[in-house]
């Protein structure tokens, strides 16, 4: 009507004042009550009423709005991630109902767990006034999974519900109002991806940690009465990489090496030679080419080399690296991180910070989101020179296809604590790999002693570029005398020094986070979930920031492993995860899927099983206990 | 027997010196085996004997006496020499013991700093071999001081070598170099499992100058 009659007041041909007029209802439902209540002030531009729901933490918000030409009335609400469980029912609930064999095949349904019934509850209520629904969740896997859910539980009361997306990538007005221009259908793929990982997930979780858990509770009585021993085919392989550097660690066996070092004084400057052979783990050879160079200890420079030197400004950021950045520097928690970082996506500090992608893509407008950040008075500066050189993006390889790097969308200088340190990593890391890598210049000086090579090398740094925003690299120069070719020289000292190999460290939080990523355990959003999951079962436990296997951890791990399976080995879970990748993309069938996957781990069960006792034996071996014989009552395996 | 003499003229040529006992009962064998006249033929069979011979049982000597106690000299000639074992001393032997046993040593270099790999991998410093050599009767070491690609960790123990020209000699150590020392070949049947690289590398971490440190259990 509206394109027809462009100028036509809307309301011209009634008489009914505004008022009464009964205004069609748009249910929204965004992933969170924060996320629901940031959109819609954007989308009402700060008008809007709020009332409450069952749920006390999701809000209602209303405002009202004209969508595609017509004035409606939206109802924005939320949930708190997962609506719905999948879970076993009868029976199959019970830990001592059945065989946990059984879980493999048991009906799973999904469920309502009791403390979401609230939020189901308003999504009902809202849902029958409403006639049209469109999902704000969160723009991954799981968001879409949860925009199912939604779908599900409000289609349930009323089915003629029409129901549309809403794609963005973050929460600031641009992109909220282009999400609601170009509203979309929901991603069937991304969401059967979630449900084989989630049905997989419950089906095996509960079989191994039932078999394990009433087993062995029974078997160590003393220690393992009241404990929980839960499997997760991405907690085991999380464990299995914390136990395999320990037990490369413990197996280490240090060596002892010798090397030459030549230095030489001159103009006050101490330069250090380094031999070209690094070292040898022989004594007796090092002494006798240490007695070639002291009869004839003549320095020869043979060569001078000096050519540029640049130490490479970040990638754009994407999870993995966020997660990595803020363990190692700013010594937060992986979880906490994300929680963080997730608190200032809600807010519209930054964009949505679960991306595979480390490409700006053509589309965003960086200058702008430069802008902004000049006005601050620590990397402001730094931002107005970015913002005049134009900005010059060290692009990556990856993109998820999904979501841009992370990168601030909007200037504060409002946050304390956590929130400010995570905004102002992402902030520096962002201008950082907008303006140039550091550049400096290299000298190398190759040196001949007794027809033994060595060489030093020297470092000035010429122009710091993106090191002036970003404290968390640094690259020092090295002075050293200047040398000509041919020149000849006494040496200060020359000397025979010895050194001891050692172990490789134990693994850092952020080390853990590569290997899972390298290995395609869990995804960027699930990887400090793992983590955390191991942490709480006393799995493993961090020392120093460094992570030790516990004795119930080692004890399982090296169970399964004296039975030949590869629990702890990522490469079943990786399996997973790349088929996952392919129901998403819609190149594989995500019923073939569950019924291999299942099938896999069904035969490792079985397997399993009979060999119990090695488990009981490693255990044993750990908690320093003697195994219980098990009853002749008990029907568990 | 006629043919001692051109065996032994076959054998000097090539710088190698025999027991006469040893040269005789080695030409029956021969003959017996093979029923052959063929000098040639007889000849090329003593010297592929010789190849497959524990020197140490010969008990042949052609190193000056004391090369291995002369804190530096040098020595000059031809040196048919048995290659006892072999090993790399620029690496340390427990990560080659890894390698060898196909220990799966992937994630030890996996670190949430990215340099961390191609750190590792530009510091890695040109092999050195370190073999033990024997005339029969003096062991000494020889180094390779200059690359020899005509060495390799792979050879066989056993294998014989010539070691020949002007060679440097310190701490017992000859200083070996591509242009003075000829791989000849064979082994010694004996010392195949004896000094295969796993257990070199085992010997080299259990003779080491450091006691590997008891490490205490590190678990909560
Ligand atoms: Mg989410």
């Amino acid at each position: 009507l509206t394109s027809v009659f462009p100028y036509l007041p809307l309301r011209g041909f009634c008489d009914v004042p505004p008022k009464t007029q009964k205004m069609v209802r748009v249910l929204n439902v965004a992933e969170k009550n924060d996320a629901a209540k940031n959109i819609a002030e954007i989308l009402s531009r700060g008008h809007l009423t709020r009332r409450e729901g069952f749920s006390k933490y999701n809000k209602i918000y209303e405002f009202d709005h004209n969508l595609n030409g017509n004035n409606v009335k939206m109802v924005m609400t939320s949930v708190s991630g997962h609506l719905l469980n999948y879970a076993f029912s009868g029976a199959y609930k019970k830990w001592e109902g059945c065989n946990p064999l059984d879980l493999f095949s048991a009906p799973v349904f999904k469920v309502c767990p009791e403390d979401s019934e609230p939020i189901k509850r308003t999504l009902e209520r809202e849902a029958r006034s409403a006639s049209k629904l469109i999902i704000w969740t969160d723009c991954d896997r799981e968001g879409e999974n949860i925009g199912f859910e939604i779908i599900q539980v409000c289609q349930a009361v009323k089915p003629s519900l029409q129901v549309q997306r809403a794609k963005f990538s973050e929460i600031t007005f641009r992109s909220i109002q282009r999400a609601l221009e170009t509203l979309t259908r929901p991603d069937e793929n991304l969401n059967n991806a979630v449900n084989v990982r989630s049905e997989l997930d419950l089906r095996i979780g509960a079989a191994f940690t039932r078999f394990q858990t009433l087993r062995l509770k029974k078997i160590f009585p003393e220690t393992l009465a009241d404990t929980i021993l839960s499997y997760g085919s991405c907690q085991f392989p999380t464990l299995g990489f914390i136990i395999e550097r320990f037990k490369a660690i413990e197996n280490f066996i240090p060596e002892q090496f010798w090397k030459l070092k030549v230095t030489h004084n001159r103009d006050d400057i101490v330069t250090e030679f380094t031999w070209q052979r690094k070292r040898l783990f022989h004594k007796r050879a090092c002494e006798a080419l240490f007695d070639v160079c002291q009869e004839n200890p003549e320095a020869c420079i043979t060569k001078v080399t000096t050519k540029p030197k640049s130490k490479w400004r970040p990638q754009p950021l994407d999870t993995v690296e966020l997660e990595k950045l803020g363990s190692r520097k700013l010594r937060m928690n992986v979880k906490e991180v994300m929680k963080v970082a997730e608190k200032l996506y809600t807010n519209g500090f930054i964009s949505y910070p679960r991306t595979e992608t480390n490409i700006f893509p053509q589309e965003l407008e960086l200058a702008p989101l430069v802008e902004m950040q000049t006005a601050d008075p620590n990397w402001g500066g730094f931002a107005a020179g970015v913002l005049e050189r134009g900005p010059n993006p060290r692009q990556g390889k990856k993109t998820d296809q999904a979501h841009p790097p992370i990168h601030p969308t909007k200037y504060t200088s409002s946050l304390s604590g956590a929130e400010k340190a995570v905004y102002d990593l992402v902030v520096r890391h962002f201008l950082a790999c907008l303006s140039d890598d550091a550049r400096g210049m290299e000298t190398v000086v190759d040196m001949v002693m007794a027809g033994e090579g060595f060489h030093a090398n020297g470092l000035v740094i010429l122009e710091r570029n993106y090191l002036e925003v970003y404290p968390y690299e640094n690259w020092s120069g090295k002075v050293i005398a200047h040398y000509e070719q041919g020149q000849t020289f006494q040496p200060t000292t020359l000397e025979m020094v010895s050194g001891e190999t050692s172990a490789p460290p134990y693994l850092t939080e952020a080390d853990l986070i590569a290997l899972m990523e390298k290995h395609g355990i869990g995804t960027d959003a699930t990887h400090a979930e793992h983590i955390e999951k191991i942490k709480q079962r006393n799995y493993a436990g961090l020392e120093n920031n460094h992570f030790l296997p516990g004795k119930i951890g080692l004890g399982l791990v090296e169970g399964y492993d004296d039975m030949g399976f590869q629990m702890s080995k990522p490469n079943l879970r990786a399996e997973l995860e790349s088929d996952l990748k392919e129901i998403c993309e819609g190149t594989k069938d995500p019923q073939d899927v569950l019924r291999q996957q299942i099938e896999q781990y069904r035969s490792i069960f079985e397997e399993a099983m009979p060999q119990a006792l090695k488990i009981d034996a490693a255990m044993g071996k750990y908690l320093e206990e003697m195994p219980q014989a098990l009853p002749q009552d008990v029907t568990i395996p | 027997m006629q043919l001692v003499l051109p065996v032994r003229r076959y054998l000097t040529n090539r710088h190698i010196t025999v027991p006469e006992d040893w040269l005789s009962a080695c030409i029956n064998w021969v003959l017996s085996e093979y029923s052959q006249n063929n000098v040639p033929f007889i000849q090329e069979q003593v010297y592929q004997e010789w190849l497959h011979a524990d020197l140490t049982e010969l008990g042949t000597c052609c190193l000056p006496p004391q090369t291995q106690d002369q804190p530096s000299t040098t020595i000059t000639g031809y040196f048919p020499l048995q290659m006892n074992l072999v090993r790399d001393i620029s690496e340390p032997a427990y990560a080659q013991l890894l390698k060898v046993e196909d220990a799966d040593t992937e994630n030890m270099t996996v670190s949430a700093t990215q340099n961390h790999m191609t750190q590792t991998a530009r510091e890695k410093a040109d092999r050195m071999l370190m073999l033990e050599l024997t005339d029969g009767t003096t062991v000494v070491e020889g180094m390779e001081y200059r690359p020899a690609p005509n060495l390799s960790v792979d050879l066989s123990p056993g294998t014989k070598v010539l070691v020949y020209g002007t060679i440097k000699v310190r701490r017992g150590i000859l200083f070996l170099t591509q242009q003075n020392i000829t791989v000849l070949g064979g082994k010694v049947m004996d010392l195949l499992e004896k000094n295969d690289q796993r257990n070199t590398l085992i010997a080299a971490l259990n003779t080491q100058d450091t006691d590997p440190r008891e490490q205490p259990r590190r678990y909560n």
